[in-house]
């Protein structure tokens, strides 16, 4: 039993950080916390990849003398190594976007901003109306 | 902003985190590391001493048409390697036949393509800073 | 196996502590700074699982860069979020999380166990690619090897993915006035 808990145990941890995130992206109305929240999501993607890696008395993946070592596995390894550097770029892209709609709208928070948008819909809409 | 330990540290640590950054790019074979860390650490450095004496002292050893050279720079050393084995007779991007021996070739195929992705890397976090500290928030608000 | 828990658990523990106090937090100075710290810890994580290039990334990009960018973006923005009051959305959000994170758990007894030399991640290609950076490639970080040669392509998109990354925040963030004020100026020079 206890084997078998220990066994899934990092899952269970890589789960609930990912639910922790999807729950700041849904519930929080602030686009930077968004923000926050999908690299919370993303470190947990990125724990359950090296998971699936690990192997039980194992060490990192660079070639010693020893012959009989056990190396983790090191596919891996490179697949996140680079979503890590992707990731931060598209962080970058994602708060480039929020600065320039605080600029637009004045505002982060969503409801403001959808509020912002309706009054600007109905505006044009009488515009027409009035023509 | 005028801290004198600020500066005086910023002198003292501007070169060895850029030592160090060196390290990891070319030390990237044998330990961990190599060009996505490296490029992360020497930009740290740039942006280290544009945060402390400010942005425009910054433009004055990395000024923005360098930084665009360089950050195209490495994604074109990337491509490059890639065509030189294509040119030699082998597959796109695999590096047998650019040293004497297939090891040697691929050492120094490994050695150019991770210095692009350093440079790469390193330029657009820079770039990346720049872009931000450069806007201007009230200066056109209707746009 | 028993100190390697133990620190596991500490990790995993801090992780939780920090990703529920990022939910509760309204100063978004503090949401950022926990965010860097999460990324470290993470860090610290991917040491105890064997991948260390990663932690070294982790800890450099996630930890360093970001968090910069993160505060370089605050300058322009509201530095404190809107208080809300938990409503009927909360509690949307809230059921849907558990439900998913239930399944994905109840899920978790049919993933391979973790670490077990078996597991079917371990019997392709690995090997192959092991014995290769021995021999073929002869240098000992497998991780670059495979990063620079094997899956070069890989790495390739990945370069070109932040460089455009890269140009992409320029051409958002680009004072465009300055320069067209510019060019006005100089047309009505031009016309006198």
């Amino acid at each position: 039993m206890i084997n078998e808990i220990f066994g899934v145990w990092n899952y269970w941890i890589v789960f609930t950080l990912m639910m922790i995130g999807l729950y700041i992206v849904i519930s929080k109305k602030s686009l930077l916390k968004k923000v926050v929240g999908l690299a919370i999501f993303q470190t947990s993607v990125f724990l359950l990849y090296i998971t699936f890696g690990k192997i039980a008395g194992g060490t990192a993946p660079i070639i010693t003398n020893n012959s009989e070592e056990i190396y983790s596995n090191p596919l891996p390894h490179v697949l996140i190594l680079t979503a890590i550097v992707v990731g931060v770029a598209t962080t970058a892209l994602g708060l480039a976007l929020i600065v320039r709609i605080n600029k637009a709208y004045g505002s982060i928070n969503e409801d403001e901003i959808s509020a912002v948008d309706l009054v600007d819909y109905h505006e044009k809409f009488s515009e027409k109306k009035n023509k | 902003m005028n801290n004198l330990i600020l500066k005086v540290c910023t002198k003292v640590l501007f070169t060895p985190i850029i030592l160090f950054g060196l390290y990891v790019q070319f030390h990237g074979d044998f330990g961990p590391g190599g060009g996505f860390q490296a490029g992360v650490i020497v930009a740290a450095a740039f942006i280290l001493y544009a945060m402390v004496f400010g942005v425009d002292k910054c433009k004055i050893i990395m000024p923005t048409k360098l930084n665009f050279f360089l950050l195209v720079l490495g994604a074109f050393l990337y491509g490059f390697v890639g065509i030189v084995g294509l040119i030699l007779g082998e597959p796109y991007l695999s590096y047998d036949l650019l040293g004497s021996t297939k090891q040697s070739g691929q050492h120094i195929g490994i050695l150019l393509v991770e210095f692009g992705v350093g440079l790469t890397v390193c330029n657009v976090m820079i770039c990346l800073f720049y872009s931000f500290a450069n806007f201007k928030f009230g200066s056109n608000k209707n746009d | 196996m028993i100190t390697e828990i133990i620190i596991n658990a500490f990790l995993v523990s801090f992780m939780l502590v920090i990703a529920l106090f990022i939910v509760n937090t309204r100063k978004v100075i503090f949401t950022i700074l926990l965010a860097g710290t999460y990324s470290l810890v993470a860090a610290l994580m991917f040491v105890s699982l064997d991948a260390v290039d990663v932690a070294f990334t982790e800890a450099s990009v996630g930890a360093g860069i970001s968090t910069i960018l993160f505060l370089a973006a605050l300058s322009f923005l509201p530095k404190e979020e809107v208080q809300e009051s938990f409503n009927k959305n909360d509690i949307f959000a809230l059921s849907i999380c558990l439900l998913i994170g239930g399944l994905l758990i109840w899920a978790s007894y049919d993933l391979p166990m973790v670490g077990n030399e078996n597991n079917p991640v371990h019997q392709h290609l690995v090997s192959d690619f092991i014995e290769g950076s021995k021999n073929h490639i002869g240098i000992p970080n497998v991780v670059t090897a495979i990063l620079a040669s094997y899956r070069g392509y890989d790495t390739f998109g990945e370069t070109i993915v932040i460089y455009t990354a890269g140009l992409a925040v320029f051409i958002l963030l680009y004072n465009r006035t300055s320069k067209e004020t510019n060019k006005s100026v100089k047309n009505e020079i031009s016309k006198k």
